[in-house]
């Protein structure tokens, strides 16, 4: 299994390039979003022959008119073509409910199935590689049906997730979503994230259980090793990132890959 | 069972509304579930942003005027989400509509803390944001990270410190008085929100 870390920055470059000379990492993943503007030839310039995935933020596929679109992705093949990366993936969700914009992701409502596979299915399209999709942390009901939602994406579109095991842990603590259940999905899947996770500080509301927020800022909890040794046969395409953002060091993203025991 | 089903049909309920509820005046009619303790959280975060990037004006905003300044930086937000091209812009328009008095030092805490969501936001190979500020006869450039190492900055230039427009050689330039229009059609339309409680 070969082990990444997420480039979320270009001024984390000191950072990526310490762990490369101490042979920390097995390859990167940039969120290319915040790259864009840059010529993607530096990257290969920096990293050398260090493998490189490409993880996409806020392409809004799911919502952005094709002009727009068509626009981002014809940018984003530049990078494909100069990259090579080992994947490429993206984010299933919204940016705006009613008009209103949120800081945070929002769920999609995976009853519009049809509606959100033909988005999908253009996006893909658009973008001319093998999509993967990252699974959402669920934090309220209408995650219940993620599950159905990658099973058609697999059936439909041939598209497989990008699967972050503490995302699952996370539906799994936050709406019960059983871990079991995603064996469906994960038998062609190569390429998984894991990050830290905490409890969202409450505001005197009382239920039956604290909601937990994918934070990114904490040690990898150990149910994802354990997921790990039980349900993934061990391969050499098998990649897993570990996502930190906050207090990025390198002190503490030894400690991150040090808590993953396989 | 009864108490079984009755507890199903509440969760079923509240998933299907939360789209409706993502208004926050509405979220607050919630019973206390995941639903509302979410979209509590996503509101937490906004202000964080308030706090954050808008402190001289929270410090001289009365009670009533802060929901205007949550939702003037939703809709700064959200006109970056929206453009991809670069502007020049008088932000000090806002202050012709009474709605808050604007002194210097708030309308360059607005202006930096634009340019600064700006440079988080846009997803484009544009370098650059340029804003103009008549009130205070400056220019304000967001800069996203100049190559890998180096940081997004904002920075400010006296209007006289420009000799000419190949200064702003970096940066396309294009004025765009249609956005001014846009800025007094939202504010017109602006809702009141109030905290979840």
């Amino acid at each position: 299994m070969k082990i990444g870390i997420n480039w979320t920055s270009p001024r984390d470059l000191e950072l990526i390039l310490h762990l490369k000379h101490e042979n920390r990492v097995d390859y990167v993943e940039i969120l290319v979003d915040n790259f864009l503007h840059l010529e993607p030839s530096l990257i290969r310039s920096v990293l050398g022959d260090l493998p490189v995935a490409i993880h996409i933020m806020s392409s809004k596929f799911l919502t952005s008119d094709n002009s727009k679109l068509e626009k981002l992705a014809s940018l984003l093949k530049k990078w494909f073509e100069t990259i090579d990366p080992i994947y490429v993936s993206d984010h299933l969700g919204l940016f705006e409910l009613n008009g209103n914009i949120s800081p945070l992701l929002i769920e999609i409502n995976y009853l519009e199935q049809d509606y959100y596979l033909k988005k999908t299915e253009n996006w893909q399209s658009l973008l001319q590689i093998n999509l993967l999709l990252e699974n959402y942390p669920s934090y309220t009901n209408i995650g219940m049906n993620q599950l159905t939602f990658f099973n058609a994406l697999k059936k439909n579109l041939n598209i497989l997730p990008l699967f972050d095991i503490s995302n699952a842990i996370i539906a799994n603590k936050n709406i019960g979503i059983d871990m079991n259940n995603w064996a469906e999905v994960l038998g062609d899947v190569n390429h998984f994230h894991c990050g830290g996770f905490r409890e969202i500080e409450g505001r005197g509301q009382i239920l039956e259980a604290p909601l937990i927020l994918d934070s990114h800022d904490t040690l990898i909890d150990s149910e994802v090793s354990l997921f790990l040794n039980s349900k993934i046969l061990p391969n050499e395409r098998i990649t897993l990132t570990i996502e930190r953002d906050a207090d990025k060091s390198y002190q503490n993203w030894i400690k991150d890959r040090n808590s993953i025991h396989v | 069972m009864l108490t079984k089903v009755i507890k199903i049909g509440l969760k079923i309920g509240i998933r299907f509304m939360f789209e409706k509820y993502f208004d926050a005046s509405l979220a607050k009619k919630i019973p206390n579930s995941n639903e509302k303790q979410f979209l509590s959280l996503i509101y937490r975060q906004w202000w964080h942003i308030l706090y954050d990037n808008a402190p001289i004006l929270l410090k001289d905003l009365q009670q009533n005027d802060k929901d205007f300044l949550e939702n003037l930086l939703r809709f700064l937000g959200y006109k970056c989400l929206l453009n991809e091209k670069i502007h020049l812009y008088t932000i000090d328009y806002i202050s012709n509509f009474g709605i808050i008095n604007l002194n210097g030092s708030i309308i360059e805490e607005l202006i930096i803390s634009y340019c600064e969501l700006w440079v988080r936001v846009n997803v484009s190979k544009n370098q650059s944001v340029l804003i103009y500020s008549k009130f205070n006869n400056k220019f304000y450039i967001g800069s996203k990270s100049k190559t890998l190492g180096s940081s997004p900055a904002v920075d400010i230039f006296e209007n006289q410190n420009f000799q000419n427009i190949e200064d702003l050689s970096l940066i396309e330039l294009e004025v765009d008085f249609e956005l001014i229009e846009d800025y007094k059609l939202i504010i017109d339309n602006l809702k009141r929100y109030d905290e979840i409680t």
